[in-house]
């Protein structure tokens, strides 16, 4: 056999059959590329949506407000929240531009971090690019934001606890939470004196208010919506910073829509009030008891939002701000501003600090 | 007369919460319909003192209050003098609260006078 192969017949012969297969091989695979080119070819569409892959991004851009501060720029960040609001409305994925952030505050904090829990918990898309800043990138890396971001799916719950106890901490509930006073309370005042204290203001402002969002943030739908409470230590500066909000309906919206039932209703009518009468001043009477003697008869006795500034007047709270529908209140400095868009829920910032009245803490 | 002390902090919550039981835990409907109406309606009938003790909480929305007081008037229909013949407030760091439960009885009983 081995005689054979190395013959020159063999070899020619091999040769001519290894060009033939070669050549026949050529040509298949050039009919075959053919062939799958015209079987899997992509029409106009298909071949632009490759082309373009990168540039047809299917998230909706919303850009952050270069000074990201509710209690500072509340057209601006009414504006991006009512913009976002659109966008879960509709289900679309939004990507939030946050390069061109300058300045942010606590007030911030709490409108992110609700507003992205708010897409993921129904899985929606949220996404968003980092800010240029490396101070913002800190205080939103300390706020557990970038956590709660990369999660890959947050269940719709009825409560929520994201961030650090060291740092900013943003809780959510429906319902009222006394309990969660005692936590606070404990944090803030270790924080700005150094000891466990019992702050009266702040515990009467928190349930005061988690019961405002339970019965009043959707008429006639009880613990309807989630309040959320960021909460900011700083021990450096003896303060601790509140930021409240629930996306209700607002106080106004709340107060047109009693029914017949109500003390409340036709309240406008009751009070007597002039056409010219913006909503920012009936919250100055809201504040100062006014509205509720007038409709009601009675004094309000520390009851809702005259009970928060009683509690501001007394001492046992500071920097008071209030952003309703279309009413900006900086109630410490008694300033009432109408805005010029509406916002849909209630925003409520206050403070405590180291003046702040406190009694001794009892185990 | 006899005296029967109850100290919110110690026989109920140092986090006394919102009015109704719907609303959140440490409510003052829990209280009232387990506790404090029981105390009260006792005290009226066997002629006691109710000494109400508001201090040692971490403080009170005021809804919790006016459930506890207000509603013994309005759910249980106990007496508008005879409850303030028994009642006494003790509010060393809220002194202001004494006014403003007086004030929610008050108000309870006239309402109560109009509906009736």
């Amino acid at each position: 056999m081995k005689k054979f192969y190395s013959t020159s017949y063999y070899k020619k012969k091999n040769t001519r059959h290894a060009a033939k297969s070669l050549t026949q091989q050529v040509r298949f695979n050039k009919y075959k590329k053919t062939d799958n080119r015209q079987k899997n070819k992509r029409n106009s569409y298909g071949r632009k949506s490759v082309k373009n892959k990168h540039k047809d991004f299917d998230f909706v851009n919303a850009k952050v407000p270069s000074n990201f501060s509710f209690l500072t720029n509340p057209v601006e960040v009414i504006k991006f929240i009512t913009q976002l609001k659109k966008l879960f409305d509709s289900k679309t994925k939004v990507f939030i531009m946050m390069k061109n952030i300058k300045s942010i505050d606590y007030s911030a904090i709490v409108i992110l971090l609700s507003i992205m829990v708010r897409f993921k918990s129904q899985r929606i898309n949220f996404n968003g690019d980092f800010p240029r800043d490396n101070r913002i990138h800190q205080i939103l890396i300390a706020s557990g934001f970038f956590q709660t971001l990369y999660r890959v799916s947050i269940k719709d719950m009825d409560r929520y606890n994201i961030g650090t106890r060291s740092a900013i901490h943003t809780h959510a509930w429906k319902d009222v939470d006394s309990e969660l006073g005692e936590k606070i309370m404990i944090e803030v005042a270790t924080g700005i004196l150094g000891r466990k204290a019992v702050y009266k203001g702040l515990q009467r402002s928190l349930v005061e208010l988690m019961q405002n969002s339970f019965n009043h943030a959707v008429p006639s739908q009880e613990g309807e919506k989630h309040w959320w409470l960021s909460v900011n230590v700083s021990a450096t500066q003896k303060i601790a910073a509140f930021s409240f909000i629930d996306y209700g309906v607002g106080i106004f919206e709340s107060l047109n829509r009693k029914t017949e039932e109500s003390k409340w209703f036709d309240w406008r009518r009751v009070m007597n009030l002039l056409s010219s009468q913006s909503n920012a001043d009936v919250l100055q009477l809201i504040l100062n008891g006014d509205l509720h003697k007038t409709v009601t008869g009675k004094h309000y006795r520390g009851k809702g939002l005259p009970g928060i500034k009683e509690a501001m007047d007394r001492n046992l709270i500071s920097n008071l701000y209030i952003i309703t529908n279309d009413v900006f209140a900086d109630v410490s400095e008694n300033k009432y501003i109408s805005l010029p868009n509406n916002f849909e829920g209630t925003f409520v910032y206050f403070e405590v600090n180291s003046e702040t009245i406190t009694l001794p803490w009892i185990e | 007369m006899d005296r029967v002390e109850v100290k919110i902090a110690r026989d109920f919550s140092r986090t006394p919460g919102p009015r109704y039981i719907k609303e959140g835990k440490w409510s003052g409907e829990l209280f009232r319909t387990e506790k404090f109406y029981n105390i009260f309606n006792d005290a009226i009938n066997n002629n006691k003192m109710v000494v109400v003790d508001l201090d040692g909480t971490l403080g009170y929305g005021t809804s919790f209050l006016e459930e506890i007081f207000g509603g013994l008037i309005r759910e249980h229909h106990l007496d508008y003098n005879q409850i303030l013949t028994h009642l006494e407030i003790v509010s060393e760091e809220e002194p202001y609260l004494k006014d403003d439960i007086l004030a929610y009885l008050n108000d309870a009983h006239e309402d109560s006078l109009v509906n009736n």
